[in-house]
């Protein structure tokens, strides 16, 4: 079969191109394997607010909330019942889930502008709690002293760790944008009145898509406590959302290539630009505003059909990688009929 | 059969569609008819349940769905083809056919395909960037393959250029034949009149004619009374 050997040569090499461009940073001096390793986190927390924000079209303020609960979950658990990581990541993620859900029984409700002020709104109660509940967060200290996965001890084999959460993160994530579900929520996002009049149950889900994008940030919210070792109440802070927000846009809405590609040019940019100066908000604010004018699309969206001109086969590997857009429906699909014909018509 | 038993429908305080009674038998083109504004749209969209009668009862085959979600009643195999754009914009072609699916459809993608060859050149293509003839080949194509029991037409000729009409006709036509039942709401007189067996012509939202479409179109004094115009001069789309 043709067809199946090139497409096994182009998983190949997608695998590859993934492994490599990961495994890069092991050469680096510590500080840049941690800086990387930073990056994979946000990418992952900039990737599930994508599946709302790109592919529901829902603009979340507040997406810093599931991301931080995760953390403080696992720091709690960590320092001071002194638990196993395996029960911190799954408390971690049952609690953002949790979260997701009680929080999109309310917020998925509403849209638009609604939408944003009552995520922030849940971010900002939350923070608050974080910021003054000292007794079971520590408050504005946070908790420090958060050990890091058993093997994965040193600066490189935690970076490995994280590198393989990522990896596993973009597989999910990909499969759900190539998936009929990820067509279903980008057909809401068209038209929901529509998609209903097909059959499908909208609010089940856009409950669903904010279910796993909770998760998917308390993923990485645990990720960061192991990493950092440390928890305050940044994390929950409008800070975080509004960042996470701006990798997204920056990127790319709607794409998997678009918000990790912000994630990295968002977390180098802050950390390398504050070296050199202490102004380094101002720079930053100037390079938004330059690509928010230049490449209101994102840049990923802008700068990947000229990387695929350079790389020309490359490139055409690339972009199945890439680009939910582009995702194929053909011929019959059981998963749909099951989705949108449940009662057997 | 469907059947419509004195809806009352409001848009907020204003009473749209009052003690409204009407039927559709099962594998028949209605036509629906009457000016702007006398309750056409109101009433597909009632059957669909996007909007609730506060009296009245909608039965589909004997059982009430006048209070069911929309969601239920599309699950019956009840589709509208809504006025305007009607397909999802940033989707591509082949994922707005793929998502409108039925695998117990009479008709597959390679039919749509083979009926609007070019909806198969550009089926990676999103479907904003279809003209409005194209956009309406799609809306047909998904239709088609939806395979519906009821399909609800909302002005489906509206705006369209003469060979677009065609094939809209020669596609409601299929539909017909595959017995399946059509509401159609059209402006276009000469093109319902081609396509239905029986019209309803509905006046500031009730029912005020039903009969044989042959006899609505013979009369021309019935055309005049309740529609103000008349199929004289005019041609028919097929």
């Amino acid at each position: 079969m043709r067809g199946q050997r090139a497409g096994l040569m182009a998983w190949g090499f997608r695998v590859m191109v993934v492994g490599m461009v990961l495994a890069a940073p092991l050469g680096l001096p510590p500080f840049y394997v941690n800086l990387s390793g930073q990056v994979l986190i946000y990418a992952i927390l900039a990737l599930s607010l994508d599946l709302l924000a790109g592919v529901l079209g829902l603009w979340s303020l507040g997406h810093a909330a599931a991301f931080g609960v995760a953390a403080y979950t696992a720091a709690f658990l960590a320092e001071r019942l002194g638990v196993s990581w395996g029960i911190q990541l799954i408390s971690g993620l049952g609690v953002a889930a949790a979260l997701g859900c009680v929080g999109g029984l309310v917020v998925m409700r509403v849209r638009g502008l609604y939408f944003m002020m009552l995520t922030l709104g849940i971010a900002q109660v939350l923070w608050a709690l974080a910021e003054n509940w000292t007794g079971l967060t520590g408050g504005a200290d946070g908790i420090p002293g958060i050990g890091r996965p058993s093997p994965f001890i040193t600066t490189n084999s935690f970076y490995v760790f994280l590198a393989a959460c990522f990896a596993l993160n973009l597989l999910v994530l990909w499969a759900i944008h190539r998936s009929n579900y990820g067509l279903i929520l980008r057909g809401i996002r068209d038209n929901a009145l529509r998609m209903e009049a097909l059959g499908v149950a909208t609010f089940r889900a856009r409950l669903g898509a904010y279910v796993l994008a909770s998760t998917i940030g308390g993923f990485a919210g645990v990720l960061f406590a192991w990493q950092q070792g440390l928890v305050s109440p940044g994390v929950l802070s409008v800070d975080t959302s509004a960042e996470t927000l701006l990798m997204v846009i920056l990127g790319g809405a709607g794409t998997l290539g678009g918000p990790i590609l912000g994630a990295v040019i968002v977390v180098l940019l802050e950390t390398l630009v504050s070296t050199i100066t202490a102004r380094w908000m101002t720079a930053l604010g100037v390079c938004y505003i330059l690509t928010v004018l230049g490449a209101p699309q994102g840049l990923y969206p802008v700068l990947m059909p000229k990387v695929a001109r350079v790389f020309a086969t490359w490139g055409r590997w690339f972009g199945g990688i890439g680009d939910g857009k582009r995702a194929r429906v053909e011929g019959d699909s059981p998963s749909l009929r099951r989705a949108t014909h449940p009662e057997g018509h | 059969m469907l059947e419509l038993e004195g809806i009352d429908v409001f848009y907020g305080p204003s009473h749209v569609l009052h003690a409204l009674t009407a039927h559709v038998e099962e594998g028949e083109v209605l036509a629906l008819l009457g000016r702007s504004g006398a309750g056409k749209t109101t009433t597909l969209k009632t059957v669909m349940g996007w909007l609730r009668p506060r009296a009245g009862r909608i039965r589909w085959r004997g059982q009430d769905i006048s209070h069911w979600e929309s969601v239920r009643i599309a699950r019956l195999g009840f589709a509208m083809v809504a006025q305007g754009r009607r397909v999802f914009p940033s989707l591509s072609v082949a994922e707005n056919l793929g998502i409108a699916l039925n695998p117990t459809s009479p008709w597959s993608l390679e039919d749509v395909y083979q009926l609007f060859p070019r909806l198969e050149e550009r089926r990676y293509q999103a479907a904003n960037t279809l003209s409005g003839g194209e956009q309406q080949m799609l809306s047909l194509g998904r239709a088609l393959v939806r395979g519906p029991r009821v399909l609800l037409l909302d002005e489906p000729t509206e705006g369209m250029a003469p060979a677009i009409v065609q094939l809209t006709h020669q596609v409601v036509e299929m539909l017909r034949e595959a017995g399946i039942t059509v509401v159609l709401v059209e402006q276009n007189l000469a093109f319902a009149l081609s396509l239905a067996a029986r019209v309803a012509v509905m006046n500031k939202g009730q029912v005020v004619y039903e009969g044989r479409a042959q006899e609505f179109a013979a009369h021309r004094e019935l055309q005049v009374q309740y529609l103000g115009v008349s199929t004289t001069g005019l041609r028919v789309g097929s």
